[in-house]
């Protein structure tokens, strides 16, 4: 028990770390950011939305994976950006967009497509691995609660 | 557990924002002046992402003026904003 709680300390850790550095370094750099979204092939009117949206998302769902009462919707937000985030290396590498300049921010913009999918993949695993242990967690504690009152 | 959870958290949190902040101070060749090759001759470029993009490739896209020799800075092919947008129009 105390094994599986430890395995999801980290995996909370590493996607917390993974998420704050991403958001640190877009609001560090604002402006570079700002011209690397304007890059894509969004239709512009988005652009202003999606500028604000994904760090600020970054830093709600570090904060979330934080706490235990709200590490569920954490980790499940989590998955769901992880997965979008994939999906965008996954048509870049299939070509269907024309140029698509990085807009990861710091270390991560030095890696290649290829190795930004594999790195994406990774955080959509752990994401899924944390959403089991802390799933059969939760569904223990209730039992565990049950036949406390019986 | 508890303090073991205090522990793992607040490593993380330093480590990224510590990280983060590391990476924003040290100096990215993006910042500096950047040049393409056109031909034998470097030319500057405008801004990226307004004037200029970098396709995603292999090569150099930008070269920076560091000690008086070229060196590589952004990666990938250097494609002028206004031939894609001539491109475009062309498909159309």
């Amino acid at each position: 028990m105390i094994k599986r709680q430890v395995v999801l300390e980290s995996i909370s850790a590493l996607l917390i770390m993974l998420f704050l550095y991403a958001s640190a370094s877009k609001f560090l750099d604002f402006n570079r950011f700002i011209g690397e979204m304007n890059n894509q092939r969004f239709p512009a009117q988005i652009t202003p939305i999606v500028i604000w949206a994904v760090p600020l998302s970054e830093i709600a769902i570090a904060a979330a994976l934080l706490f235990e009462p709200t590490r569920m919707i954490g980790l499940i937000a989590s998955l769901i950006l992880m997965s979008l985030f994939t999906i965008y290396t996954a048509t870049v590498l299939l070509h269907i967009f024309k140029y698509v300049p990085c807009s990861c921010g710091g270390v991560i913009s030095k890696l290649t497509w290829k190795q930004h999918l594999v790195f994406n993949l990774f955080f959509v695993a752990l994401s899924i691995a944390g959403i089991y242990i802390q799933r059969q967690k939760s569904f223990k504690s209730i039992f565990t609660t049950k036949n406390s009152f019986v | 557990m508890n303090k073991i959870k205090l522990v793992i958290m607040t490593t993380a949190i330093f480590l990224s924002l510590g990280s983060a902040f590391v990476k924003a101070a040290t100096a990215d060749c993006v910042f500096t002046q950047q040049y393409y090759l056109s031909g034998s001759n470097y030319v500057m470029t405008g801004v990226f992402g307004h004037d200029y993009y970098c396709d995603t490739g292999v090569g150099a896209c930008t070269y920076i003026l560091s000690g008086g020799n070229y060196v590589q800075c952004r990666i990938g092919s250097y494609l002028p904003v206004k031939l894609t947008n001539e491109q475009d129009q062309q498909k159309k």
